[in-house]
């Protein structure tokens, strides 16, 4: 996976990795997706969007379905979506120190400078 | 909870509820077997029974987006098969634009020899431009019927295991077409012969708008056609040498187009040096400059097919690429 890339190869506000993240939490179904999302990361899913990402991750084997006799099928993270977020949320974390410790360096005072 | 393994596109019983609902028309009939149910219910809990506009674009372009990847056109989700031959497909589709746009080329440029100077040097580029265009138009034309041939067996195995209900309304919207195209030329035909030179030559509106419509039914008519090909090639099972064949010749076609689209160029550069006259009095009204707006169209048109040919080509040598690394 390429620097600054998702666990699908996605950037980090996209539709997988949001729902990669809810479900980390436990498992949802659709309308709980939309609504954990939306509570966490401040970002509105379309259903099309979430049902597009929801096939994209079912089809890699990250998240899988459950059991259900609503029509609202519940879905929960798999080992390997885990262990993809896992990897991915490192990265980031590398990325975080590194933009901190620059932002700490620009706020020092420069020397010479008045 | 027990978990229900599905792998994407194969519909467990029971779910077939949201497969026929219309808000999801535009999503693969496989997907919706699968999806539709939960997707449905999703709609109902967020939005009740009015769906706003934008949702209801995001749906149709989630539902495409979905069918291009299962057709193989995007993404890795199909096979490499599939996805070879939905290159293939997109070039053909291509070519049938570039054929309309070739046939108004035709139109547009009759008799545009006798527009230029008498001087041998002035007929010398765009007569080499147009002979090229019509050459290559030509042995490309042979490569796309070639294709079709190399297919032919595999499409009747398809037929013979009762495939033709699938894609009978294809073929029934192209004969139909087919019929009313037909009766329109047999009745243009006989108008003509009745109408003076100057008549035929937008002397007579009557006669120019009959002509628009005769050519507009042309140009649908050959799309219902590509339509039924594209859907038969689609659905029938083609040996790898057959897909490797046609993946040859469709890359062929795509050159073809490239070649085409400079040759028409040059003709109409050539055109506009020499003899700006012919391309001021275009059938399509007199032009205040060579820049007449059924050349730029016409032209236009054959660019774009021509993009979208190299698209399909740039997704069928990916392919290879890929399962050669593999």
């Amino acid at each position: 996976m390429g620097r600054g890339k998702s666990a699908h190869g996605r950037r980090s506000n996209d539709p997988p990795t949001l729902i990669l993240m809810s479900l980390a939490g436990g498992a949802k179904h659709g309308h709980a997706l939309l609504k954990d999302v939306e509570e966490f990361a401040g970002v509105k899913l379309g259903p099309g969007a979430l049902y597009g990402a929801i096939t994209r991750l079912e089809e890699r084997g990250l998240i899988e379905a459950l059991e259900s006799d609503d029509r609202r099928r519940p879905y929960q993270i798999t080992a390997a979506g885990s262990r993809a977020l896992a990897d991915y949320v490192a990265r980031m974390r590398g990325l975080v120190e590194v933009g901190q410790a620059r932002l700490k360096v620009a706020r020092m005072p420069q020397p010479g400078m008045a | 909870m027990r978990t229900t393994r599905r792998t994407g596109n194969n519909a467990p019983e029971g779910t077939k509820g949201g497969a026929s609902d219309p808000r999801l028309r535009w999503y693969p009939v496989s997907w919706r077997a699968r999806y539709g149910d939960e997707l449905a219910t999703l709609l109902d809990d967020e939005y009740g029974g009015h769906l706003p506009t934008l949702v209801r674009l995001s749906l149709v372009t989630c539902g495409l987006r979905q069918r291009a990847r299962q057709s193989g056109l995007t993404g890795d989700v199909a096979s490499a098969a599939d996805r070879v031959r939905a290159g293939a497909l997109v070039v053909l589709a291509a070519w049938s634009a570039f054929v309309i746009a070739g046939a108004s080329l035709a139109k547009f440029s009759e008799h545009f020899d006798e527009s230029l100077p008498q001087r041998t040097e002035a007929h010398r580029v765009p007569d080499l431009a147009f002979t090229v265009l019509q050459t290559v138009a030509g042995v490309a034309s042979a490569l796309v019927v070639a294709g079709a041939f190399l297919a032919i067996p595999a499409f009747a195995r398809y037929l013979r295991a009762g495939g033709w209900a699938s894609v009978r309304g294809h073929f029934g919207r192209a004969l139909a077409c087919t019929s009313v195209t037909a009766a329109a030329t047999v009745l243009l035909f006989f108008w003509a012969h009745h109408l003076t030179p100057h008549q035929r030559n937008s002397g007579f509106h009557w006669y120019g708008a009959l002509f628009l419509i005769w050519a507009a039914l042309i140009a649908v008519t050959f799309t219902f056609w590509t339509a039924a090909a594209v859907a038969s090639a689609r659905r029938v099972e083609l040996p790898t040498a057959v897909l490797t064949a046609e993946a040859a010749l469709s890359a062929s076609v795509a050159v073809a187009m490239v070649v085409m689209v400079c040759a028409a160029a040059v003709w109409w550069g050539a055109m506009a040096k020499d003899a700006p006259t012919f391309l001021m009095a275009s059938p399509g009204g007199a032009a205040a400059s060579s820049w007449d707006i059924w050349l730029i169209s016409t032209v236009a048109l054959m660019a774009v097919a021509m993009v979208t040919a190299a698209a399909g080509v740039v997704r069928e040598v990916r392919v290879w690429a890929q399962m050669r690394a593999a």
